[in-house]
């Protein structure tokens, strides 16, 4: 009985838990329906006007943009970048292999300021434009270990005996990695591509040294907004976001049925 | 490729597909670099190894060989950099004290790291309390929601970080959620933003599955087998706590610790938006430093040292634990 006690407590304490962790998300969608020009809470009614000028602001829908091509862009190079180096981690064995693998997981621990600082300060020594693609490697350095994780985690269950299968019945090695080993890793490339996407989509704190008026992603503009003019767009624009970041991998996650989401942790 | 009604047609076009990829798969173009690839071991493992090894040393270790260089520099006029050797930058972020209006206010650097570091000292021991429960709650449950509940800890993750801490503005700021909460207890409207406890309350809220999620891998590895036989021989449940599964979830308290107060020490956005002119950490010097003073040297010395106090706490942890073990399973 008193057991039962014992763990309503834990579980009443781990649900205001979660309300802190979530109650502000659906404050920021609550509030961007709010008529009014100051976000107040609770909202004072109901209305799109927000909604309609992000929309047809056309600064705010060119940074949406940039940030869907950068954090497309990073999610392709690291998702490649990362997979063939988490297959040699895996199945060689060479000198120094840890303190190597540890330089992967370095964009994790450094802050994102010294990366930025030294990325910008770097690629301008070597003359490099800024555009998309000094943007796509700045991120896809910064997003490199989480795909590099997850695909290195499936690979240490694949079962090796499948492509030695495939090669018995006759498949060529380039046929044994597109037709089996591609498939079975695809949940753990999947998750680690996605969660690179997200993470390349709300970046800001490396970013800000990157950009460049034409280059300007979502995150910075609402930086910008926050910091200049509270005007009531950052809600709608904020909102936009979380269903990028929340919504769109949860359906393809359902598409998908692969549990991407719950792999990526 | 509608299948509705005559499957059959699916079959030669997925066989035709099959033809195409095969043929592609055995061009003598791709194949001839993949046997000459494939025939030698070593230099397949130097290839793929090495990609990752290769980007890392072309986009992260020679930028930070290149402001390590950089940090020796002087400063010319209107930020430009005049590569002759100087301490002057060293000596300035660790030495030089400032005086404000007659008032010698010590060094500024030192004094922002120092107020950094117990900044993520008080968010990584509050969000240790906080997280703990909730990690333990998921590790134990055996509730059919599980999935559904970790997928509420990792979906805030997701969110961009200048949304999340936008959020908490809303709840701490003027006519915010809790001004609006102590005005319905009959209390008048308040602003809790621009103050230490906002800063540490946003990195709170936004670090918390950082917390969770290492502790919930660790309970959840605890076999039912062991709290049973500590209940059988006779111990209560909170010894059964103490001596069985706090101990055995103590790797996931010490990766949720180092994580959380790697990311709180290093943050830019907490302090940029929840603090006010006396919250400001490590990341917002750096970025004031470099932005807007343009001073490259002097913003490539704090980095430097910044990085140097980071490694040598990362050390002493990983004493503790590997750092491989940390991120290749933690998080």
């Amino acid at each position: 009985m008193r057991d039962d006690l014992r763990w309503t407590a834990v579980k009443a304490t781990s649900a205001l838990v979660y309300l802190f962790l979530l109650a502000p998300l659906f404050v920021v969608v609550a509030i961007s329906f709010n008529p009014t020009q100051f976000a107040t809470f609770p909202p004072a009614g109901f209305s799109l006007e927000w909604y309609y000028d992000f929309f047809t602001h056309d600064r705010m829908l060119r940074s949406l943009f940039n940030s869907f091509v950068v954090a497309t862009g990073s999610a392709i190079v690291a998702g490649v970048v990362g997979m063939i180096s988490a297959f040699g981690f895996v199945r060689y064995d060479f000198r120094w292999k840890n303190a190597l693998s540890s330089l992967l997981f370095l964009p994790m621990i450094i802050s994102p300021v010294v990366i930025g600082v030294a990325l910008t300060t770097f690629l301008t020594e070597i003359g490099m434009e800024r555009n998309y693609l000094y943007l796509i490697a700045g991120h896809s350095t910064l997003v490199l270990p989480y795909v590099f994780v997850t695909v290195r985690a499936q690979l240490y269950r694949f079962d090796q005996e499948l492509e030695e299968a495939a090669r018995t019945l006759g498949a060529n090695e380039l046929e044994t990695f597109v037709e089996v080993t591609l498939p079975l890793i695809m949940p753990g490339l999947g998750a680690g591509m996605l969660l690179a996407f997200v993470i390349s989509f709300g970046e800001f704190t490396a970013t800000q040294f990157w950009i460049q008026p034409q280059t300007t992603t979502a995150p910075i503009e609402i930086y910008t907004m926050v910091r200049t003019s509270l005007t009531p767009m950052i809600n709608a624009m904020a909102t936009m976001l979380i269903v990028v970041t929340v919504v769109v991998p949860l359906v393809l996650d359902a598409v998908l049925g692969k549990n991407l989401i719950l792999k990526s942790a | 490729m509608s299948g509705d009604g005559e499957p059959g047609t699916r079959e030669p076009y997925a066989d035709r597909w099959l033809a195409v990829r095969s043929r592609i798969l055995n061009s003598p173009a791709l194949m001839n670099p993949v046997h000459w690839l494939t025939g030698r071991k070593r230099a397949l493992a130097v290839a793929q190894a090495g990609v990752g090894i290769f980007w890392m040393m072309l986009f992260l270790l020679a930028p930070l060989l290149y402001i390590f260089t950089i940090s020796f520099w002087q400063t010319g006029a209107a930020g430009t950099m005049v590569q002759e050797f100087t301490l002057e930058n060293y000596y300035s972020v660790l030495l030089q004290d400032v005086s404000l209006t007659g008032f010698d206010v010590g060094n500024i650097y030192l004094l922002v790291l120092w107020q950094s570091l117990k900044f993520g000292i008080a968010v990584t021991a509050i969000t240790l309390v906080l997280g703990y429960v909730p990690g333990y709650y998921l590790g134990r449950s055996d509730s059919r929601w599980l999935p559904v509940l970790l997928l509420l800890i990792i979906l805030p993750f997701w969110v961009p970080l200048i949304v999340r801490y936008y959020a908490w503005m809303l709840v701490l700021g003027e006519s915010g959620v809790l001004s609006w909460a102590i005005e319905l207890l009959g209390f008048g409207s308040r602003n809790f933003l621009y103050n230490d406890l906002a800063v540490i309350s946003g990195l709170v809220q936004v670090l918390l599955p950082f917390m969770i999620l290492p502790i919930y891998n660790s309970v959840s590895k605890i076999e039912d087998s062991l709290l049973e036989s500590a209940k059988t021989m006779g111990a209560n449940p909170i010894r059964t706590f103490y001596e069985v599964s706090l101990p055995l979830s103590l790797p996931g308290v010490v990766a949720g610790c180092i994580l959380v107060f790697i990311l709180a020490v290093g943050s830019f956005l907490a302090p940029a938006l929840l603090g006010g002119p006396g919250d400001q950490m490590i990341a917002n010097l750096i970025e004031r430093t470099f932005l807007q003073g343009q001073n490259w040297p002097l913003a490539s010395a704090m980095s430097f040292v910044y990085l140097v106090v980071l490694f040598v706490m990362i050390t002493a942890f990983n004493r503790f634990v590997s750092l491989d073990e940390l991120f290749g399973e933690g998080s």
